[in-house]
């Protein structure tokens, strides 16, 4: 009776949620639904596929590991030990984030370009990073790096101080409290940033064309070859964004498990 | 062994200023919230960073005049705070064996065992922190506060989230231990019935400051301000309210 009462209300609220959800499972759904076994296997053996796939592979693990090695100590300091720098410094590492990738690509190629700032010193030396597999790797870096910055960052701030404090007391080094008691608590929320900028990283395209290229085997990523194959082979783009939305489906998917455990355990140290 | 205590923290508009004699058994710091008793326990600790002077047993903990700071994991204080915070993720007995050093891994989790069977708790050993109830989980944190055979103990509110119940037997329960592993002790409380149990001298502090310091009968008799004779007043403000 209620629900009589108020139908425009339901109606309402089904009606726009459900535009919504259509509206973003459509283009999705049409990548699968328009795409035939055969003509997905036909795709997939277009030769820009394996060279941009086995690319991507290798340049988004070096990012991450980059990521990963480099920013966790920044997060650790960020979220642990704040000081009048911080805010700063928070603020100018998420920039990446949100910046337009037009932009990045020309502040990269501006800093590490054949002319750019430590570019000219770096070609005086004889090494050229622009247009190379490396300046895929540094546009990915810069902006996958605030995703995992961010989340580490909250995941080390969240962490009890008691337990990092008794852990001292018990004749712990500062190092020792970092990997015996940090690292593992902070686990989940580091996760789920890596995986965040991994996701990033993949996706990245327009600071990779600016600053690194379109060269097949060399700085063609997946996400380029997309944009490449697009004109000549509809199915080969299709067949890689078919790839694309399935890893991304399969990482938001294994994510839900360490971020169910951070809310949990977020939960659990407040009360 | 004895402590002396005489330190000077400024934190922005927060200034704590102690200086205690040197004190051999258990001392009850009490004060209203606010008043700077955790963070004196944080300088004794050295997670703070005071000015002054910390004696424990002939040994120089702090001197700042002399740049003596023994850093936390050389000062061997044993410390329970106020939520006990084990360790997580690890079992009851790594959690304990976590501050053994020395000797292989299988001597180091005997010795937490017997630890754990000292305290009574001895089955618990292989449970996780989040399977424990209040009580169990602050022997387990007691436990491992004495397994580094601390030269002195500092427990933060150590009954504040215990149940009215549990809180009396554990008072007992620590009360005997104290006494047991003779090292000054320092605790934190605001419940009355703490002091009474446990404190051969009572520090009220207020406002970064100590007000009074004597034994809980001559606290009781001249209240030294308003909130040590309010702590005296009867009912007792916190054993039956419970703690928020």
């Amino acid at each position: 009776m209620a629900r009589r009462r108020n139908r425009w209300w339901w109606g309402g609220l089904g009606f726009s949620a459900g535009l919504l959800l259509l509206f973003m499972v459509l283009p999705v759904a049409s990548l699968f639904l328009t795409l035939g076994a055969d003509a997905l296997w036909a795709g997939v053996k277009h030769p820009a596929v394996a060279p941009a796939l086995w690319l991507s592979l290798k340049t988004t693990l070096v990012s991450l590991a980059v990521i990963v090695v480099l920013g966790t100590p920044l997060a650790w300091l960020l979220g642990r030990h704040p000081g009048r720098w911080s805010r700063w410094v928070e603020t100018l590492v998420r920039l990446p984030a949100v910046l337009p990738p037009a932009v990045a690509g020309v502040a990269l190629l501006l800093a590490f370009g054949r002319r750019g700032l430590l570019g000219s010193w770096l070609a005086d030396m004889g090494l050229t990073v622009a247009f190379s597999s490396a300046a895929v790797v540094l546009s990915q870096v810069f902006v996958a790096a605030p995703f995992f910055l961010q989340s580490a960052t909250a995941a080390f701030r969240n962490l009890d101080g008691d337990q990092l404090t008794v852990a001292r007391t018990l004749g712990a080094s500062p190092a020792r409290v970092f990997f015996e008691i940090a690292l593992p608590m902070a686990r989940p929320g580091l996760i789920v940033g890596a995986a965040m900028g991994w996701a990033r990283a993949l996706g990245e395209f327009g600071a990779t064309l600016m600053f690194a290229g379109n060269l097949s085997g060399e700085t063609q990523t997946m996400t380029l070859a997309i944009y490449t194959t697009f004109e000549s082979d509809l199915r080969a783009a299709q067949a890689m964004s078919v790839i694309l939305v399935v890893v991304a489906f399969g990482i938001l998917y294994l994510l839900s498990a360490p971020a169910e455990q951070l809310a949990r355990a977020a939960h659990e140290s407040r009360d | 062994m004895s402590l002396a205590i005489d330190l000077d923290l400024h934190r922005g508009s927060f200034h704590l200023r102690v200086t205690l004699p040197p004190h051999a058994g258990t001392t009850v710091v009490v004060g209203p919230n606010g008043a700077g008793k955790s963070t004196l326990l944080e300088c004794l600790l050295g997670v703070q960073r005071p000015e002054g002077r910390i004696e424990l047993g002939g040994q120089l903990l702090l001197a700042s005049d002399d740049d003596v700071d023994v850093p936390p994991e050389a000062r061997r204080l044993g410390y329970v705070p106020q939520r006990y915070a084990l360790f997580r993720h690890m079992t009851v007995l790594r959690n304990v064996a976590f501050g053994l050093e020395g000797g292989p891994r299988a001597e180091r989790a005997d010795r937490a065992r017997a630890l754990l069977d000292e305290l009574g708790i001895g089955h618990l050993a292989e449970r996780m922190p989040a399977a424990l109830s209040g009580g169990e989980s602050q022997r387990v944190a007691l436990a491992r506060a004495l397994s580094i055979e601390p030269r002195a103990l500092l427990l933060d509110e150590p009954l504040a989230a215990l149940d009215v119940g549990a809180r009396r037997r554990v008072r007992d329960f620590l009360a005997s231990r104290f006494r047991e592993v003779g090292v000054p002790t320092v605790v934190v409380s605001h419940d009355l019935a703490d002091a009474v149990a446990l404190a051969e001298r009572v520090v009220v502090l207020e406002a970064g400051r100590v007000v009074q310091v004597g034994s809980v009968d001559a606290l009781r008799e001249q209240p030294a301000s308003p909130f040590v004779s309010a702590f005296f007043s009867d009912p007792p403000p916190q054993e039956e309210a419970g703690v928020a």
